[in-house]
């Protein structure tokens, strides 16, 4: 399990917003591609584990999932690799590159403001 | 009172950056780096030994080793090729800064290659991008020729798929035609090299195919600095 790396890197990422943004963290949303080597049950368990005190204590980790999705080099399609295979399926051409589903993406977060004038 | 802060960032952006430097980095040392990968015992550190006895020294090569724990691995290698031992103490695939760190230790600036002989597992190094020019899986023919299908990921981000262990096919039930079969249909670009660490069957071949992805690195790089 490698997931506990990225999220102490999300989590310190979040914290420092958070601290600029004077807000407590109601909300963590996360895009986790397909092809993104991390897995979204993987990411909650480290969460849930490396969750400690201060403006993220009773943050909730939100996950959408990003399909993997491919761009055709000869005829410039779009399409979802169906099992991973990356060959296109509208012109059959090997080359192809993934256009989307690698990444981690930090998509958004929703602070609550409540305490902003209390809390430093 | 709550309030939606918009982000858009990926938190992979980072590592991608790093990778793409180092991978400049090596390439305008005419170094071309290889990440390979596999499952445990699939034969990467047989292999790079007998590339280095092909090679009989005209080509210089240096290999940084994964492993979770032990330096046999870069002990193996010694009495071949300069080798440092990564050390994981647990973590399931190599990052960058292991690499970059190994690569410092190496000292050798001007290789040829660089193997960077990943930790044993199918899964989690094929989402790490180690900074390399060429991505190398394989698979022994002990394994099954059903492992491409069940490990989708590490063949459709190789460019080389290197089957080992082939002295051992009147042995095993393992079919070279399905293995390939299923493997292209995931990366149609995928290459092949049936090899045998132990009888040298393949690893003229294979080793040919290695210095001309080199030669193509070299142009490539001489055409981006002109």
């Amino acid at each position: 399990m490698h997931e506990l790396s990225i999220v102490r890197t999300l989590l310190r990422e979040v914290e420092l917003i958070a601290a600029a943004e004077l807000g407590d963290v109601v909300e963590i949303h996360l895009g986790c591609g397909e092809l993104s080597g991390y897995e979204p049950e993987c990411l909650r368990t480290a969460f849930a584990q490396l969750q400690g005190p201060g403006r993220l204590e009773y943050a909730r980790l939100v996950i959408h999932p990003i399909p993997l999705a491919a761009v055709c080099e000869q005829c410039s399609g779009e399409f979802e690799p169906a099992d991973f295979r990356r060959a296109c399926p509208q012109c059959g051409s090997p080359h192809t590159h993934f256009a989307r589903g690698t990444e981690l993406w930090l998509e958004s977060i929703v602070l609550d403001e409540t305490r902003k004038a209390t809390v430093p | 009172m709550t309030r939606i802060l918009t982000i858009q960032r990926d938190l992979h952006a980072p590592a991608r950056l790093a990778a793409d430097e180092f991978r400049a980095a090596l390439a305008a040392r005419g170094t071309l780096v290889v990440n390979l990968f596999s499952s445990p015992g699939s034969g990467k550190t047989s292999l790079l030994v007998a590339l280095a006895q092909h090679w009989q020294g005209a080509r210089s090569a240096g290999v940084l080793v994964g492993d979770i724990a032990t330096n046999r691995d870069a002990e193996r290698l010694a009495p071949h090729l300069p080798a440092v031992q990564l050390t994981t103490g647990g973590a399931c695939h190599l990052e960058l800064a292991l690499v970059q760190r190994g690569w410092q230790a190496l000292d050798t600036p001007a290789l040829d290659f660089l193997f960077v002989e990943n930790v044993g597992n199918l899964i989690c190094p094929a989402a790490h991008d180690l900074g390399e020019h060429l991505r190398v899986v394989v698979l022994s023919t002990t394994e099954g020729d059903d492992k491409p299908a069940k490990y989708p990921k590490a063949f459709t981000t190789s460019q080389a798929l290197v089957i080992s262990k082939i002295d051992l096919l009147p042995l095993v039930p393992f079919s070279v035609a399905a293995a390939v079969q299923d493997a292209t249909a995931l990366q149609p670009l995928l290459t092949t090299w049936p090899v045998s660490a132990q009888s040298g069957a393949g690893i003229a071949e294979f080793a040919d195919y290695l210095c001309a992805c080199r030669a193509q690195l070299l142009r490539e790089t001489s055409h981006a600095r002109a």
